[in-house]
């Protein structure tokens, strides 16, 4: 077998029925123009009460590795760094909270990417499944979000996500404004390991802000090129995630994230303001959320000319 | 080492238009191409105004002139020419040397060149001006009221600004989500080009008739290409008089444009058609040139 061009990590936890389809969505039955050959999944699982398992997770996509670890932490930090290392491609993708679907030319794009350039830092823009966020509707629950995806058709289609989907908070005003994080990440493993990874500090459960401190810190070397797929998608599907689950103690957990970030950092968060390469084919699909970008992004920059500032003041040499 | 990619510039009877253009193919003006990486192959036809090879060369080391006696009518052969001087691996043609770029064309063809193995960029067309040039000639546009734009958006300071100050081709009209009729900067790499064997020199008529858009549509049904095109890229045509461009009586230019259609009918055989090919948008959207994303999306859903 030849040493694949890509190697994506997937970490999975209490989530057996979404990480299947996450594995479906990353498949070559699923993802387009590209071959069996060009990379392979890491499947990371920590252990839990509802276990995917090795028969399942490589049943559901092919060139599957599986990991299953005793993991003692409530962090997938850990999980993704193990994945890693264990990646045999110079080119890596992150999916830290595996219940991500995907849309069919993610591999693709993250494929064409690392060629024009092999310290592209590529970045799928986030979505919910559901009208608004998953944990802004205390009525949003698993067997909704099974009937909304079978209605769908998102296997035949997978750009049909889009319809049923609402742009995340992350990345709530779309590609001309900086994004918190991605959960659907691709970068040179040199780059991975030059910022040592997931920091392992972040403890809380879930990684906290883990995710966020990784996209920064990855954003900001001056070595990435940074690249937004805006036809593209990755979709939360619904596990009781710690932070995408409505519950009266959600304001005090994103506090306590927002806590350690900020002592971490050593300042309080602030998105990377990189301008970002835009890369492929925009869908009928994807189009409202292009359009949603393009009048969010006129307002900001109107403002940053206005106050005479530079919007994208984290590029070495900000030309706007 | 070699350019990788190869501008060929053709130009006849524009010097003014010319010079302002070769600017916009300078490293001074291009962001991000590393020197050496491209160089630009000027073809010009014989003319009473001529550009001149000092004119040319004065952009920069990375330009090459050549001066040709041209009996025809037609750019066609002086673009192929051009192409056979070609150095680079990508042959980028821009057939009527009247053509401004902004500053990250350059760019976008060597990362799309890199990208994939048979990557063909194309950038959309723009007309200087609030209308076509065609149109806007009969309000009193001329050379003298685009200089004047020039100088309102401080050119070539920010080579973007050119998005505030014009209006998509036509070839283009549709915005970004619908097929373009040609480009007027088509990277397509060499061994494309040739196995095409570049422009068909059967397109004999005034400007090259149908020469361009036949070009495009030959190069978007080749199976093997990936086609990119960057939304936050253009050409922007400067008013110079053109065959399709400069104006005129109505009737003679319906004349003119019968005769056109009917030389691509002949040479093959249909009318032409759009090349609906799908591409994958590829670059950075500076500010000025997102309104045409929102014309682009709106166009799409009126369709």
């Amino acid at each position: 077998m030849t040493t694949p061009k890509l190697s994506i990590v997937v970490v999975v936890h209490r989530m057996a029925r979404q990480a299947e389809n996450t594995l479906y969505s990353l498949s070559t039955a699923y993802q387009r123009h590209v071959a069996p050959d060009d990379y392979e999944l890491i499947v990371v699982e920590n252990a839990s009460s509802d276990v995917l398992g090795e028969a399942r997770a490589t049943a559901a996509a092919n060139r599957v590795r599986y990991f299953f670890r005793d993991e003692r932490g409530v962090s997938p930090a850990p999980a993704l760094n193990f994945g890693v290392r264990q990646a045999r491609a110079p080119f890596i993708g992150l999916v830290v909270d595996g219940a991500r679907l995907v849309t069919p030319r993610v591999v693709e794009y993250a494929l064409l990417a690392s060629r024009m350039d092999p310290k592209a830092l590529v970045v799928v823009p986030g979505y919910h499944l559901g009208a608004t966020e998953q944990q802004r509707d205390p009525t949003y629950e698993e067997a909704k979000e099974i009937e909304l995806l079978a209605r769908s058709g998102w296997q035949d289609d997978g750009y049909a996500l889009f319809d049923i989907a609402t742009l995340s908070s992350a990345n709530a005003s779309g590609v001309f404004h900086p994004f918190m994080e991605s959960n659907c990440l691709f970068c040179a493993r040199d780059s991975y390991d030059r910022i040592g990874g997931a920091d392992e500090r972040f403890d809380l459960p879930g990684g906290g802000s883990v995710n966020l401190y990784l996209y920064r810190r990855l954003a900001l070397l001056a070595e990435s090129r940074l690249v937004v797929l805006p036809g593209e998608g990755s979709f939360h599907q619904f596990h009781g995630g710690v932070t995408t689950t409505a519950s009266p103690e959600l304001p005090g957990v994103l506090a306590e994230h927002r806590a350690q970030l900020a002592a971490l950092l050593g300042h309080p968060f602030e998105s990377p303001k990189r301008e970002p390469l835009l890369l492929g084919a925009v869908t009928s699909h994807a189009l409202p959320a292009l359009g949603h970008s393009v009048e969010r992004g006129l307002s900001r920059f109107t403002r940053f000319r206005n106050q005479g500032n530079k919007a994208w003041s984290d590029d070495p040499d900000p030309t706007e | 080492m070699g350019p990788t990619l190869t501008i060929v510039v053709v130009v006849f009877s524009m010097p003014e238009q010319a010079r302002r253009t070769l600017h916009t193919l300078s490293p001074a003006y291009q962001r991000g191409a590393p020197a050496g990486a491209y160089e630009v192959v000027v073809v010009e036809n014989e003319s009473p105004r001529l550009l001149g090879e000092a004119a040319a060369l004065a952009s920069g080391p990375h330009v090459r002139y050549f001066l040709r006696p041209e009996r025809s009518e037609s750019p066609v052969a002086a673009a192929n020419f051009g192409a056979e001087q070609a150095r680079g691996d990508v042959i980028g043609v821009m057939v009527d040397g009247a053509r401004l770029l902004s500053p990250g064309v350059v760019e976008l063809a060597l990362l799309t060149h890199r990208a994939a193995d048979h990557a063909v960029l194309s950038i959309p067309g723009y007309h200087l001006g609030s209308e076509l040039q065609q149109r806007a000639v009969a309000g009193g546009y001329d050379e003298v009221a685009e200089a004047a734009l020039l100088e309102s958006i401080g050119w070539p300071l920010d080579g973007y600004r050119l998005f505030d100050v014009a209006c998509l081709s036509g070839s283009c009209a549709a915005g970004f989500f619908a097929p373009f009729a040609e480009s007027n900067c088509l990277c397509v790499p060499k061994a494309v080009h040739e196995r095409l064997g570049g422009f068909d020199a059967r397109f004999v008529l005034r400007g090259g008739g149908y020469s361009n858009l036949d070009f495009y549509a030959r190069v978007c049904a080749e199976e093997d290409i990936t086609l990119f095109v960057a939304p936050g890229e253009g050409t922007f045509h400067q008013f110079h008089g053109g065959v399709t461009t400069g104006g005129g009586d109505p009737a003679s230019r319906e004349t003119l444009m019968a005769a056109l259609r009917d030389e691509y009918r002949a040479i093959r055989g249909k009318d032409f058609t759009l090349p609906a090919r799908e591409p994958l948008f590829v670059g950075r959207i500076a500010p000025s040139a997102r309104r045409f994303v929102v014309h682009s999306t709106k166009a799409w859903e009126r369709q």
